[in-house]
């Protein structure tokens, strides 16, 4: 008894005041939340007493607080300041530093919840002079949910990854970065105009970076380097579409604009193009998704558990943005049903674009082998749902809200879950050092709290009943069958592929699940250590959350997303009729679940009887090589022409690698090859033109005179 | 107050006569240069201030008539610009009082001010006159003050980059003076202002020798300010001379130049003539191949210095596109790029030069973990090169912001995307270097966080130049402003 309950002390973890302190946070971190959900709720036998409360003078102070509107820049830059600070303790203690940095999170958590008053009056805080075009902050519904589920992961997170830092280098490195990337996605989310939310967006790119290649391999250096110039092209769409929109409409700022942009002729597809590009690359949008499955998985677990909770978010948020702004008219008493035609456009091709994205994220999904790149291809394919959410609210116009209040459910709940498995696969990695599923097994009797925990994010992503994703996934459904009543029947096939997909989803963490916790115990894993219990508290905490939005998925519908929806141009009555008296356990839905699950069993089976599990593909089909092809072939042409071989180039300076073999060359991709190019132009052409020097001047001079002279 | 102008040009001149004469002790060399510099600084804060309260003014020398004399034109740009290089170069000055003693012989210093005092006196020079022959005399002192800045280390590299510039810039002296002998056949005048006035007037009568007067004057200035395939000396000169006169030069003495070409296109012949002429094409397309292929050669270089100098290349392209679209938004946005790249890339080679002072490493490869021994340092390389890329915030982005607004309203949309493109590509050659060094090990030692090993003198320079990069960054208006004033009398 003694000695079991000397073990369980020890199993705290190293440091035991981090763990007391973080565990008190947990729990007011909940107060507060219940606090809030009282506070929004109500209740009538409680109003009396919030009345009391509030004229109380610390219910003052906080009702001055809250209504401050420079409490929006207060939000944004905690963490910076938080960041020096840490970084400055960092150097004497990795405790103190840690537990600075949970005390920070969670004042930036519980500042966020106080946003909610300007979040309802829509604040807008403005600064003219700065950037020339001014840079102003705005919050509303939407991005205070953001802000809350973005705080709420980060503090969870923050906590388990006290423990999980410990083996890794650097780690005041990584949480600067850490607490800098915090700041830059909460002032992307309460940016008022698209020139504020692309110097966050910016900001969020670097600083992100960091983390995924905070292992300095050279397998993270890869993937830094493509996410890093994947996100700095993104940011150059960005600021293209920016620069149109400034000469085309003149405001940037994010109001509704429907007939305005319509008013600019046909170059308003082309921004819109662009700004799709430019957060969907973020999204892990299907084309632009290829940096996602590389970057998410070597980066350290906490930071994939945010990379893949939050971050991608903030593209899909993006594009939520952007397309409010719009395809929502001026006007939101418009009758005018012409005004939302462009949005009909632009949603149809959405919706194709997010059931793409589904399909190509579950199938390559069910292919991996390893866990995290598993995890990493269902941020695509969940991503996929949330994109398919916008365009259904875009496609349905005025009808829409549906749509938005899926994708809206589906980008809270995704966080959750996703963060959640990242950490379960995180905690298993610190004992085992292993992220090959077949190479588990039986882990269960390691693990037991963290298999319950995987668990029930495992039901969660698979959209089971009772748990968060069938919550989210059953509102884009019903979005989707709304699509197909009012809208064009070529989305029936978009509807069976849904369902197909949702089977893929139960299926990959039916396999996700069995093969490391369930079966038999690997021998070398007989002794391996045990997880530690702050990090189990950190996880239990978001598995919690996940518990409750299941159980009660009417309360942030009806609190949050809805009031969310009536502060855009939707129509009321419908969602009145079809939102707010929604019924999430109707039968209808529940026998469809029942199908998808079975549906999932049976390709389970299928799976693992015919080796369907390990098809892979020639690495000649990937969508990075068919993009690649023209420049590929391009290069190859002109370096035929010079009578070369590429090889004999490539010892020049390559910061990717020291291989200098040619299957090194051809698995380089294109930062590799720009690189290859520049160098061979450099020494094929620098030289040669400083040696004809007297020439260029000759023929240049010669050239321009007689032009001149033939002209006059 | 009006003779302000005439006391800063004079006062590097004097101050370059004096420095031979003083005790061969390095802290009264030291000493005197800074005095003068903050003189400098000081009095060209006044003359700016004084400009911008009471409007722009013209100074004649010794009373005598404009036309037989030396005029100068104090406009609130070129107030602007005297201040801006008044006291960038005060910072690299003090920056060089330490890297200098790591890079030349105690012996040289003098020398080494001496020619400094000289080329600032070219310069304010050349910014103030509104005399094209007095601008010429100015450029031959200042092409040849460069040249021996240049070649001030003794060292192979530097004599064949000084003899190759020397050799390249005579040409270009030259042309430009035939281009001038012909304008003074037509017009009979070397003040600028009676020259535009004649030249709308005979624009129809010699059409030839104007023409051939534009082309000269363009393709001398063309390789004095290195626009792209003439830039053939640049990158040899610049990176084998002394990092603060990399700065020197790179930042402000190729910028002087197209301030001078601007001086021409819009003041001599005035926009009409050079539109109809298609000159503006021709800068143009010279300025967009700049672009990528002073970007496409810098990811080829191996040394940091070299890449840095094709940067500037590629940079230059930059600011003869706003140059050449000939509207007002478009000079305005090629004059902010002045401003920002002059401060940014300042900035750079001088971060670059601190890398040599303390490990003596130019080579890119050796620069893994550097940003760990030299945080300050590499914090101002990694913002200034941000700003190249064009991260918000810091000036690079305002300069493509104007000069995409610029391209857009004037229907030059594949411009844009060059610039676009360019700045993607300074991605590619930016990054590795912000990623080496300070996310790979060094090899030898394991990167922990120090301090800079560099004397105070080299750390406050960098800092305040960042610090400017980015208060324009954040607040362009600052300039912008200024040159609005100044556009009419350009247009």
């Amino acid at each position: 008894m003694v000695t079991s309950f000397f073990n369980e002390f020890k199993v705290w973890g190293r440091y035991r005041r981090f763990s007391i302190f973080s565990a008190i946070i947990f729990s007011l971190a909940f107060i507060a939340l219940g606090v809030f959900a009282l506070y929004l709720s109500q209740p009538p036998s409680l109003r009396c007493l919030l009345l009391g409360l509030q004229s109380s003078l610390l219910g003052q102070l906080l009702t001055h607080l809250s209504q401050n509107t420079l409490l929006k820049l207060i939000i944004i830059f905690i963490p910076v300041v938080g960041s020096f600070i840490q970084m400055i303790i960092g150097r004497f203690s990795d405790q103190r530093r840690d537990i600075s940095i949970v005390l920070w999170t969670f004042i930036s958590f519980i500042l966020g919840l106080f946003l909610y008053p300007q979040a309802v009056s829509q604040t807008t805080l403005n600064f003219k002079d700065i950037l020339f075009l001014g840079l102003s902050f705005r919050v509303d519904l939407l991005s205070y949910i953001m802000v809350i589920i973005t705080t709420l992961i980060w503090l969870f997170v923050m906590m388990y990854s006290h423990h999980y830092m410990l083996h890794e280098i650097h780690r005041n490195r990584f949480y600067f970065f850490l607490s800098l990337t915090l700041s830059s996605i909460l002032g992307t989310l309460l940016a008022g105009d698209l020139l504020t939310m692309f110097l966050f967006f910016e900001i969020m790119t670097l600083s992100s970076f960091m983390l995924v290649t905070h292992g300095e391999s050279a397998e993270s250096l890869f993937a830094g380097y493509q996410y890093l110039f994947i996100g700095v092209f993104g940011g150059i769409m960005i600021l293209l579409a920016i620069i149109l929109q400034i000469i085309t409409v003149g405001t940037l700022s994010f109001e509704p604009m429907a007939i305005r942009f319509e008013q600019i002729g046909l170059i308003r597809y082309f921004i819109i193009g662009l700004l799709f590009v430019g957060f969907g690359i973020k999204a892990g949008m299907a084309p632009v998704h290829v940096w996602l499955p590389r970057a998410h998985p070597v980066a350290p677990t906490p930071a994939s558990a945010l990379l893949s909770g939050i971050l991608i978010k903030i593209g899909a948020y993006g594009i939520l943005r952007v397309m409010i702004t719009y395809t929502f008219p001026e006007d939101p008493f418009l009758d005018l049903y012409s005004a939302w035609n462009f949005g009909e456009i632009i949603g149809y091709i959405m919706i194709w674009i997010g059931i793409i994205t589904m399909l190509i994220g579950v199938f390559l999904a069910l292919q991996q082998s390893n866990a995290k790149k598993m995890l990493a291809y269902h941020s695509i394919s969940q991503m996929g749902y949330i994109l398919l959410g916008i365009g259904i609210m875009a496609y349905l116009g005025k009808n829409g809200s549906i749509g938005f209040a899926g994708a809206l459910y589906h980008i809270v709940n995704h966080a959750l879950f996703k963060s959640l498995l990242f950490m379960v696969i995180g905690i298993i990695y610190l004992s085992i050092h292993e992220y090959d599923m077949y190479k588990m097994g039986g882990l269960y009797k390691r693990f037991p709290i963290t298999a319950i925990i995987a668990f029930i994010a495992c039901l969660g992503i698979a959209g089971i009943p009772l748990f968060n994703g069938f919550v989210s996934k059953s509102l884009i459904h019903h979005a989707l069958e709304k699509a197909i009543t009012y809208g064009h029947p070529s989305l029936l096939l978009v509807e069976w592929l849904f369902i197909l997909i949702s089977a893929g989803t139960v299926t990959s963490f039916i396999k996700f699940f069995s093969f490391i916790f369930l079966g038999k115990l690997k021998k070398e894993h007989m002794t391996c250590s045990q997880s530690i219990r702050i990090m189990e508290l950190a996880m239990a905490g978001i598995a919690l959350v996940i518990v409750l939005i299941g159980l009660n998925p009417h309360f942030v519908l009806d609190y949050l997303i809805v009031p969310a929806l009536s502060q855009s141009a939707f129509d009321v009555h419908f969602i009145e009729k079809y939102i707010l008296t929604m019924n999430f356990f109707a039968v209808k839905d529940l026998i469809l679940m029942g199908q998808i699950v079975i549906l999932g069993f049976v390709i389970f089976k299928l799976g693992v009887k015919y080796h369907l599990f390990h098809l892979h593909f020639s690495s000649s089909f990937t969508i990075e090589r068919i993009l690649m092809y023209p420049i590929n072939k391009a290069l190859q042409i002109y370096i035929q022409l010079r009578g070369k071989r590429l090889v004999d180039y490539w010892n020049a300076y390559n910061p990717y690698t020291d291989d200098k073999s040619m299957s090194a060359l051809k698995s380089q991709g294109f930062i590799g090859r720009v690189f290859t190019l520049s160098n061979l132009i450099t020494r094929l052409h620098e030289n040669n033109l400083i040696r004809n020097d007297a020439f260029i001047y000759v023929v240049l001079l010669t050239a321009i005179v007689s032009f001149l002279l033939l002209l006059i | 107050m009006k003779q302000f102008p005439v006391l800063i040009v004079l006062l590097p001149l004097f101050s370059a006569l004096i420095i031979p004469l003083l005790p061969k002790k390095k802290r009264f060399l030291f000493g005197f240069v800074s005095v003068m510099f903050g003189l400098l600084f000081i009095l060209s804060i006044l003359s700016y201030l004084n400009v911008i309260n009471d409007g722009s003014f013209r100074y004649v020398f010794g009373n005598y008539l404009a036309m037989v004399g030396i005029e100068f034109l104090i406009d609130p740009l070129i107030a602007l610009l005297v201040l801006f290089v008044s006291g960038l170069s005060f910072l690299i000055i003090i920056y060089s009082f330490s890297d200098i003693q790591h890079e030349l012989k105690e012996h040289q210093y003098a020398y080494y001010y001496c020619l400094i005092m000289l080329l600032m006196f070219s310069m304010l020079g050349m910014l103030y006159t509104n005399d094209i022959f007095n601008t010429y005399v100015f450029m031959e002192i200042l092409s040849i003050v460069s040249t021996a800045i240049i070649s001030i280390k003794h060292k192979r590299s530097n004599f064949l980059a000084s003899f190759r510039y020397l050799m390249l810039s005579s040409i270009g002296s030259l042309t430009i003076l035939m281009g001038l002998a012909f304008l003074y056949m037509v017009t009979g005048q070397l003040n600028m202002d009676s020259m535009s006035l004649v030249i709308s007037n005979v624009w129809t009568l010699y059409p030839t020798n104007l023409v051939l007067a534009i082309g000269f004057i363009l393709i001398g200035l063309a390789i004095k300010s290195a626009m792209f395939p003439l830039h053939i000396w640049l990158p040899d000169a610049h990176s084998s001379a002394p990092s603060p006169s990399s700065a020197f030069l790179s930042s402000l003495v190729v910028k002087i130049y197209i301030v001078v070409l601007i001086k021409v296109i819009y003041r001599i012949f005035g926009i009409e003539i050079i539109a109809s002429l298609r000159i503006d094409d021709f800068i143009l397309i010279m300025a967009s191949l700049g672009m990528i292929f002073g970007s496409i050669f810098a990811i080829g270089q191996k040394d940091i210095k070299r890449l840095l100098a094709y940067s500037s290349v590629a940079q230059i392209g930059y600011i003869f596109l706003g140059i050449g679209l000939l509207t007002p938004l478009g000079l305005a946005a090629g004059l902010f790029h002045i401003f920002s790249h002059a401060l940014m890339k300042s900035a750079l080679f001088l971060s670059a030069g601190s890398i040599i002072f303390s490990t003596n490493k130019r080579k890119l490869i050796d620069l893994d973990g550097i940003g760990f021994k030299m945080p300050i340092t590499m914090i101002t390389f990694s913002i200034a090169a941000l700003g190249m890329i064009g991260i918000p915030g810091i000036s690079g982005f305002m300069s493509k912001i104007y000069l995409g607004l610029a391209l857009i309203a004037d229907k030059h949309p594949i411009f844009l995307s060059l610039i676009l493109l360019s700045s993607f590509l300074n991605a590619i050659y930016y990054m590795p270097i912000l990623i080496s060094s300070f996310l790979k090990e060094d090899v030898l030692v394991k990167n922990t966080l120090q301090k800079d090993p560099l004397p105070l003198t080299m750390i406050i320079p960098m800092v305040i130049i960042t610090l400017s990069v980015l208060l324009i960054g954040l607040y362009p208006q600052i300039i912008m402003d200024v040159i609005e004033l100044a556009l009419p009398y350009y247009f």
